[in-house]
């Protein structure tokens, strides 16, 4: 079966993001060190959300990485297979890893209760889907075994 | 499961191949190897037809319950 349009741009999307990201953590401290200067005047949080931002960065390539490989399989065409689970599981705990620490970071700086809020909304939200897709990879592997 | 298919019994019993089993039922060797390892989850009704046909005989000669195996 030839992948669908929107699998292509979505797997070279995560890519491009992937790469964006690698590239993105050479400039955290310089970020880090304009976001301090506008927020307090000072450079005095430079270094705590630059740990934050490595911090969240590291999930988050992961979890990039997590949907490269999920992608791949769906435009493979193993859609409903049970490895997609594990990977959508995967996705689901990266994205509630950086609300986590997007949550610990909001507390040097307010701004970051929204990205913490906003991943895990959508952090639940993957965990919704993902039992929806478990459910659907059961129904296939029923299909599939019945004679 | 608990439910065991006897189809390489009946196979057996009528001298007969699998694939002129599969050719006769209208399925793919590689389904009918699925139903005899006890792969299977289903069995259509259209399909325990057209075996009972082919190997002349009762649907309870090929599904078989086994109290013993059951699990999950």
């Amino acid at each position: 079966m030839k992948p669908s349009k929107s699998i292509i741009v979505s797997l070279w999307f995560v890519r491009i993001l992937l790469l964006l990201l690698v590239v993105g953590a050479f400039f955290v401290p310089l970020i880090s060190k304009s976001y301090s200067m506008l927020a307090t005047n000072s450079d005095v949080i430079t270094f705590p959300i630059s740990i934050g931002i490595y911090a969240l960065a590291l999930p988050m390539v992961a979890t990039m990485g997590i949907l490269n490989a999920l992608l791949t399989n769906i435009k493979n065409g193993n859609t409903f297979v049970k490895k997609n689970i594990t990977y959508f599981t995967l996705v689901c705990i990266g994205v509630l890893l950086m609300g986590v620490i997007s949550f610990f970071v909001s507390l040097v700086s307010w701004v970051f209760s929204f990205f913490s809020l906003a991943f895990l909304f959508s952090g639940i939200i993957l965990l919704v889907l993902r039992n929806v897709y478990s459910h659907a990879v059961d129904i296939k592997e029923e299909n599939d075994f019945t004679i | 499961m608990a439910i065991v298919v006897n189809v390489d019994v009946m196979l057996a019993k009528r001298k007969m191949s699998s694939t002129k089993l599969a050719a006769e039922v209208g399925i793919t060797p590689a389904n009918l190897s699925i139903l005899k390892t006890g792969k299977a989850r289903a069995v259509r009704f259209s399909t325990l037809n057209k075996l009972c046909k082919a190997l002349d005989c009762q649907p309870g000669d090929i599904l078989e319950y086994m109290a013993d195996q059951e699990e999950e």
